[in-house]
């Protein structure tokens, strides 16, 4: 434990600055099974959801995905694809003691030596692969193993005075790879 | 809210109805702070008891002047005290205004829940406390944000205890809203805002305010 603290969670510290620049908007709308690819609606149709499929078209600052939503299995499922239809990642929501303890501890590290005091609002197991891989493994004829499971964390914290929203994605051993801070949604009239 | 409303006493009650537009200005300050300030008219079209027949009758009521001060205390926790200054004809009504507000951002809509607390100051009357509970939930139409250019419904249902010269009075309102984000930064909202109360021990009172209100931040 020591020698993470003393090596390990410097150095993560030192490769994320570069990280943290970022920004996320979100901003998705529903769309409608005619205006979703016909690969990803294949993709979809012959996957073993069993529950209504929910679909969006999210924007980003940098471009748009399609979303498919639905749940599974007693879980919470975001299959996404590129605007063409091409398979991107399956996202599945967990409990944060899902992720091995291992992991857990150094992603609990590496946050907390960047933000201090932090929540955690979600955590999703991200898994990428070939399309037909992650199908199979849907299918459960392929184990998870063969595919790159990363995490994805939404926390958020008081930053320099002020409240913010991150994501934070880390690979499969908490290596942090890539973070964002969310640009806030405007409350105000539901708050006055 | 229709439990209260019983069938019997609903011809013997009274009601009011009219319109109550409202302008919100918000405006973020350093250090987590935020200013709010909201100017609402009320203006009657029709009174009088359920069973009568009322003639249109447009009056003027009121306007109120509030201004809040809100300090984030947490991520999604907000403090805020006010001051009202209500000019209805001649009579100048003072309020002081304290609110707890904290907002949840659930799967598919967000959830606002408000605790307050105001004192009301009218000269030549004894003064009014009320102790208040609101529960606001916005519902995007699409998606599970409400983003600009989007539709979203929006209900607030809030219980107000009111004491007066050692008086208790319950007021309930329901306010359904249809709102249209038009940036992120100005929202308009249309619905009905309606109110009933001293229906404790006696017919009850009942108000329906066609609202317009209308949000920006600066």
């Amino acid at each position: 434990m020591q020698f993470f603290k003393s090596i390990l969670i410097p150095v993560l510290l030192a490769v994320s600055t570069t990280v943290f620049a970022q920004q996320k908007y979100e901003n998705e709308i529903r769309i409608s099974r005619d205006s979703v690819p016909t690969k990803a609606l294949e993709f979809i149709d012959t996957a073993p959801f069993d529950k209504k499929i929910r679909w969006y078209k999210e924007y980003f600052i940098d471009g748009t995905s399609i979303e498919a939503k639905t749940r599974y299995q007693g879980k919470r499922y975001s299959i996404e694809f590129d605007p063409s239809g091409e398979l991107e990642d399956v996202e599945i929501d967990h409990r944060w003691r899902h992720a091995p303890e291992q992991v857990r501890l150094l992603m609990e590290n590496y946050l907390q030596e960047r933000f201090g005091h932090y929540t955690l609002d979600k955590l999703q197991f991200q898994y990428t692969g070939p399309a037909e891989q992650v199908f199979e493994w849907l299918h459960e004829r392929l184990s998870a193993a063969e595919l790159t499971l990363r995490y994805e964390i939404v926390i958020h914290t008081k930053d320099n005075g002020k409240y913010k929203r991150y994501e934070v994605l880390f690979d499969a051993e908490g290596t942090p790879l890539r973070s964002a801070e969310f640009i806030p949604k405007n409350l105000d009239n539901i708050e006055y | 809210m229709a439990l209260v409303i019983s069938a019997s006493t609903y011809g013997q009650s009274e009601y009011q109805f009219g319109i109550l537009p409202a302008v919100n200005l918000n405006k973020g300050l350093n250090h987590g702070y935020k200013i709010n300030f909201k100017v609402e008219s009320r203006q009657g079209f029709k009174a009088g008891l359920f069973e009568e027949d009322n003639p249109f009758d447009y009056q003027y009521i009121l306007t109120d002047l509030t201004t809040l001060v809100a300090k984030k205390v947490a991520y999604n926790k907000t403090l805020a005290l006010g001051y009202l200054f209500r000019i209805r004809g001649e009579q100048i009504v003072h309020r002081s205004i304290q609110q707890y507000i904290w907002t949840n951002n659930l799967a598919r809509f967000r959830l606002s829940q408000r605790i307050a607390a105001d004192q009301t100051f009218t000269a030549n009357s004894a003064p009014q406390f009320r102790l208040r509970y609101r529960l606001a939930s916005q519902i995007p139409f699409n998606g599970e944000t409400v983003d600009p250019k989007e539709f979203y419904l929006k209900i607030n249902h809030e219980y107000l205890n009111q004491f007066e010269s050692g008086e208790y009075d319950l007021e309930i309102r329901l306010v359904p809203f249809v709102g249209y984000s038009m940036t992120d930064t100005e929202k308009l909202e249309f619905g009905l805002d309606y109110r009933i109360n001293s229906f404790i021990d006696g017919p009850a009172s009942h108000r329906f305010w066609i609202a317009l209100n209308y949000y920006l931040s600066l």
